[in-house]
C-alpha cells in the first residue's frame, strides 16, 4: 500500500478535497501542483485564491497562502511582490475574479508587466453560486440567469488571453491550456512560473475545466462540452511566448 | 406537536429536495412549514443541514435547538447533528454508509432509531441518484399527519422538469420512494443494534509483471473521468465496493492495462497510482 | 529636532518614513494627493521608499494588504469616494488583523460632493465595511499632530493588529505652517517592528499558513469575533486618547474632534478671557471611543454642546457612549461646512444665556 498519487506539493489533510467529482479545476490544481514540484521552488511559492471555487483551494496546497476578496487577489499579490520580491506569486481565479470584477486589475497587471503568474479557471458559468452567467458563457448556453440561453444583447463570450496579447510586454506569456489535456497543461504551468523566475515578465493561462455539476453534464458529455465545444470559441495554445522560454 | 426535523449529509446527497418534498406534501395537507437550509460554500461535498418544521400553528423562527427527528445521510453529519438531539428524538440513518466509529459518538444519547441501507438499496436495485427517496420513505412512515398520497404528489411535482427531460427516471424515484418505505416495515429497533458500516477492507492494489495499479477509495468521488481516458476501456465500476461519499469504485483488468497512466494523469483526486518499471 | 514650514500632507509623508513606513499605495483623490506625491519625491532620495500608484483604491487596498502580509510597514491615503472603495481591503484587514495604516482627508460627502473639507466619514472610516468597527481612528487636529499620529498610527498597528487610520480633513491636508520635526528617538519614542504573516523567517520547515477569511459556519466566524473583541476591549486603555481642556467647573462642556475642536478651543479660551465657564471635551481616538473620561466630565453641566461638520455622525457616537446620562445635550451641526471660533462663542452665549 503506498501513498495516493499527490503531488508532494498537495496538503494531504485537506484531501478529498472540496470541489465536486469531476471538476476540471481540481485537476489543474493537482497539474499546478506538479509544476511547483518539478520547479522545486515550493518555499518560494505564495498561493493566492480569489472568491468562487478558487477558494476551495485555500488550505489545497503546502504553500503559504492567502485567500482574498473578489476579484483582489492580482492587486493583493502586486503588493506583496512589491514587497518581498524572491516570492513567486500566484494568483489563482476564476472567470468571474479574472473577466469581470477583477478585470480592470487584470488589465492593468498585463500593461504594467507585473512579474506574477496569473492562472485563470474557465468554466463558463459562475459555478460557486449555483451557476450564473459569466463572461465567458457561450452564446446559446442555458445558466441561471439566462435560462433561454445567452443570447448576442447579453455580449458574446470574453476572450482574455487575446485581450491580454494586446496590451501585454513582449516579454509576456500567455496561454490557453484544457485541464483534461494533462501533459501540455503541466508544459504551460512550467513556462508561465519560469517567466516569473526569470524575472521577465507578466504570465498569464487561462484553463477551460470542466464543471458537470452546473453544466448538468457527466463526464463523458462535459470532457466533450470543453475539448469540443468550448474550444471552438476559446482556441488552445500559446498567445505569447518570449523566446528564451520556448 | 410541532415536528422539528433536521437533516443532515453531504451536498450533493438530494437532501434540499427531499426535504422539500416533505415541506410540499405537508402544505397540501394543511399543515404550516418553514424549510431553512444551512450550507457551506462548496457545491459539492460540504455538509448539507436542512431545518424543516411542521406544525397546525404558525411557526415563527425556522430553526431550534433541538430536533424530535434527526436523519443523518452521511458520516460527517453524525458531528453537527449531535446537538441537536434530546431525549425522546427519533434518530434516521442510513445504515450502509454512515461508519461505526462515527456512530460511536452519539450511540449513548439515543433511544429511538430506525436505520435503512439506502445506498446499498439504490446502488443493487435502481441508481445511486435515487438513494435520498429511500430515505425519504423512511421518513414519510413516520410523519403520519401528513397523508401518504401527497408524499407521492409532492415528488413528482419537485421533479417535474428533470422528469420531462428523462422520463426513466419517474419509475427509479418513486420505486426508491416505495422501498423506503418497506424497509420501514422490515426494521424492528428490538432486534437491530444501532450499528452502521465498518470501514471496507477490500483488494486495492492489482499487478502484473513490471506494472501495477492502485487506487485509493478514501479519495475516489466516482467521477468517471478514468473510464472515459482508458485507451483500452480496462476500467469500469464495481458494483460492491464504494469510495468517498459512496459513490461507485473503478476498478481494472489488469491483464488489459498498458501502464499509460492517463486514469492517474485525468483523476482529480490523485486517487489512483500507476506505476512502471 | 527642526522646525519647518510643512503642508500638511507632507507632514504626514515625514512622519511616515520617521515611522519606518516602506511602501505606499494609492490613487489620486483630492485633498490627498500631495501625500503620494511628496513620497515619490522622498523616494528619489531614498530607494528603500517603495510606491505601487494602482488602478483604483480597491487595487492600491489590497496592494496595501499583500505588502503588510510580506512584513512591510505599508500606507495609502484617501478620501470620499476613495474611503468607500477602500473599504473592501479594509474589512479584510478586520477580519483577519492586518495593520493597515490609512490618512483619510475627509472632505463632502455624500458622493463626489466636495474636494475640500467635511467630517463626514466618521462612520465610514470607523464602521465602514461589514464589519464591526474593529479598527483604531486617530481624529487630528492640527499640522503636528499629522506628523505626530502619522508617527503613533504605524506603531499602533503593527503592535495591536487592528486596522489604523490618522482621521484629518482637507483643511488639515492643506494647511502650511510651522511644525517641529523630530526623531522619535528624540523623543524617547520606542519605534515597534514589523513582522512577517507569510515566509516568517523563524517559520517551522514542512509548515505553511493558510490564511482565509471565509468560513463555513456560523460558529467559527462567531468564535473568530468573539475573539478579536476580547481582545480589542483588553487593549482599549492602552490606546484611548482624549483631551481635557477645562471641563471641571464648566457649565457648558463642547464635545468635538478634529479641526472643529482646534476652533472650539479657541472659542473656549476667549470666553474665560471673559469669565465664563466653559470646557472642551476632545475625544482623540473615535474607536476606542474614551467613553469612560467622556462619563466624567458629563455631571453636574447646564449642557453639552456637540459640534461637527455633518449631520449627526459624531452626536450618535457621543450619545452611544455617553447612555444613561441625564444632562442636556445640545447638537450643533453644518455639513461639509467649518466652524470659526466666533461662531462657537456665539452658540455658547446662546446656551449660557437660558
Amino acid at each position: 500500500m503506498s501513498e495516493p498519487a499527490f503531488p508532494s506539493t498537495w496538503n494531504k489533510e485537506s484531501k478529498p478535497h472540496k470541489f465536486c467529482p469531476g471538476c476540471g479545476q481540481s485537476l489543474a490544481l493537482k497539474i499546478l501542483g506538479v509544476a511547483i514540484q518539478e520547479l522545486k521552488i515550493q518555499n518560494e511559492v505564495l498561493f493566492a485564491t480569489d472568491i468562487g471555487c478558487s477558494l476551495l483551494s485555500w488550505d489545497m496546497f503546502n504553500l503559504e497562502s492567502v485567500q482574498t476578496h473578489h476579484g483582489r487577489t492580482i492587486p493583493l499579490v502586486r503588493g506583496f511582490k512589491l514587497a518581498r520580491p524572491e516570492t513567486i506569486v500566484i494568483g489563482f481565479i476564476g472567470d468571474g475574479g479574472g473577466y469581470a470584477i477583477g478585470a480592470q486589475h487584470l488589465l492593468n497587471s498585463a500593461t504594467g508587466n507585473d512579474k506574477i503568474t496569473v492562472i485563470l479557471i474557465n468554466n463558463a458559468n459562475y459555478a460557486m453560486t449555483g451557476g450564473q452567467l459569466a463572461p465567458t458563457t457561450l452564446l446559446g448556453q442555458k445558466t441561471t440567469t439566462t435560462p433561454l440561453g445567452r443570447k448576442i444583447v447579453q455580449g458574446h463570450p470574453f476572450k482574455g488571453p487575446e485581450m491580454l496579447k494586446e496590451v501585454s510586454f513582449e516579454s509576456a506569456y500567455l496561454a490557453r491550456g484544457i485541464a483534461s489535456n494533462y501533459q501540455e497543461l503541466l508544459k504551460m504551468f512550467k513556462k508561465a512560473l519560469q517567466n516569473q523566475i526569470d524575472g521577465r515578465g507578466f504570465s498569464f493561462v487561462e484553463v477551460l475545466a470542466m464543471c458537470p455539476v452546473n453544466w448538468h453534464l457527466d463526464a463523458q458529455e462535459s470532457l466533450d462540452f470543453s475539448e469540443k465545444e468550448m474550444t471552438k470559441i476559446y482556441p488552445l495554445g500559446e498567445l505569447k511566448c518570449p523566446e528564451k522560454l520556448s | 406537536m410541532p415536528r422539528k426535523i433536521i437533516l443532515a449529509g453531504e451536498g450533493g446527497q438530494g437532501i434540499q429536495t427531499v426535504a422539500k418534498i416533505i415541506a410540499l406534501a405537508a402544505i397540501k395537507s394543511g399543515k404550516n412549514v418553514t424549510f431553512l437550509p444551512s450550507f457551506g460554500v462548496e457545491q459539492r461535498g460540504g455538509v448539507s443541514i436542512v431545518f424543516l418544521q411542521i406544525s397546525d400553528k404558525p411557526i415563527l423562527y425556522p430553526r431550534f435547538a433541538k430536533a424530535n427527528i434527526l436523519v443523518a445521510f452521511s458520516s460527517r453529519a453524525i458531528s453537527p447533528l449531535k446537538k441537536f438531539l434530546e431525549e425522546n428524538s427519533l434518530f434516521i440513518y442510513d445504515n450502509s454508509v454512515v461508519e461505526n466509529k462515527f456512530l460511536e459518538k452519539i450511540k449513548g444519547q439515543i433511544k429511538n432509531y430506525l436505520a435503512i441501507p439506502a445506498q446499498k438499496i439504490g446502488r443493487e436495485r435502481f441508481t445511486t441518484k435515487v438513494v435520498n427517496m429511500v430515505m425519504l420513505g423512511g421518513m414519510a412512515a413516520n410523519l403520519k399527519e401528513i397523508n401518504f398520497q401527497e408524499f407521492e404528489n409532492a415528488l413528482l411535482e419537485e421533479l417535474a422538469e428533470k422528469i420531462k427531460e428523462k422520463p426513466e427516471i419517474k419509475d427509479l424515484n418513486l420505486g426508491a420512494f416505495k422501498a423506503g418505505l418497506e424497509e420501514v416495515e422490515k426494521f424492528d429497533q428490538e432486534t437491530q443494534p444501532l450499528e452502521g458500516v465498518a470501514p471496507a477492507s477490500f483488494k486495492c492494489f492489482f499487478e502484473k509483471e513490471n506494472l501495477s495499479w492502485e487506487r485509493f477509495p478514501e479519495y475516489c468521488k466516482g467521477c468517471g473521468l478514468c473510464l472515459l481516458k482508458c485507451p483500452v476501456k480496462c476500467l469500469s465500476f464495481e458494483k460492491e465496493n464504494v469510495g468517498f461519499l459512496g459513490m461507485p469504485l473503478p476498478t481494472v483488468e489488469i491483464e488489459k492495462c498498458l501502464g499509460c497512466k492517463q486514469c492517474m494523469e485525468i483523476c482529480p483526486e490523485g486517487a489512483i497510482r500507476v506505476e512502471k518499471q | 529636532m527642526t522646525k519647518e514650514f510643512l503642508m500638511g500632507n507632507e507632514a504626514i509623508v515625514r512622519g511616515a518614513i520617521a515611522a519606518g513606513a516602506k511602501m505606499m499605495t494609492g490613487y489620486p483623490i483630492t485633498p490627498t494627493t500631495e501625500i503620494m506625491e511628496y513620497w515619490v519625491k522622498a523616494g528619489e532620495q531614498r530607494p528603500e521608499l517603495k510606491f505601487s500608484q494602482s488602478e483604483d483604491e480597491m487595487a492600491a487596498g489590497f496592494a496595501m494588504l499583500g505588502a503588510c502580509l510580506a512584513g512591510v510597514k505599508a500606507f495609502s491615503a484617501t478620501a470620499g469616494p476613495g474611503n468607500i472603495l477602500m473599504q473592501d481591503a479594509f474589512s479584510m484587514a478586520e477580519n483577519m488583523r492586518i495593520p493597515t495604516v490609512s490618512f483619510i482627508n475627509q472632505r463632502g460627502g455624500p458622493s463626489t460632493g466636495t474636494v475640500i473639507y467635511s467630517q463626514q466619514e466618521l462612520n465610514l472610516t470607523c464602521f465602514g465595511g461589514n464589519g464591526e468597527g474593529l479598527r483604531i481612528v486617530y481624529a487630528t487636529a492640527n499640522v503636528q499632530e499629522l506628523y505626530d499620529y502619522a508617527i503613533k498610527a504605524f506603531n499602533t498597528a503593527w503592535k495591536y493588529h487592528f486596522p489604523t487610520f490618522v482621521l484629518a480633513d482637507g483643511y488639515q491636508g492643506k494647511t502650511q505652517t510651522m511644525i517641529e520635526v523630530y526623531e522619535p528617538q528624540e523623543k524617547q519614542l520606542e519605534i515597534v517592528a514589523s513582522q512577517p504573516f507569510l515566509f516568517h523567517p523563524q517559520r517551522e520547515k514542512g509548515k505553511f499558513q493558510h490564511l482565509r477569511n471565509t468560513y463555513n459556519q456560523e460558529e467559527e466566524l462567531a468564535e473568530l469575533l468573539e475573539n478579536h473583541c476580547r481582545y480589542f476591549e483588553e487593549v482599549k486603555p492602552e490606546i484611548v486618547e482624549y483631551e481635557d481642556f477645562h471641563t471641571l467647573d464648566a457649565k457648558v462642556v463642547v464635545f468635538a474632534f478634529g479641526i472643529v475642536a482646534a476652533a472650539a478651543k479657541q472659542a473656549i479660551e476667549n470666553l474665560r478671557q471673559e469669565g465664563k465657564k466653559v470646557g472642551l471635551f476632545r475625544p482623540i481616538t473615535l474607536n476606542p471611543f474614551p467613553k469612560e473620561s467622556a462619563l466624567t466630565v458629563t455631571a453636574n453641566k447646564k449642557a453639552l454642546l456637540i459640534i461637527e461638520s455633518a449631520l449627526g455622525q459624531f452626536e450618535r457616537l457621543v450619545k452611544a457612549n455617553l447612555y444613561g446620562i441625564d444632562t442636556k445635550i445640545i447638537p450643533f451641526q453644518k455639513p461639509a461646512l467649518g466652524f470659526t471660533p466666533e461662531e462657537i462663542v456665539e452658540k455658547i452665549n446662546e446656551i449660557l444665556k437660558k
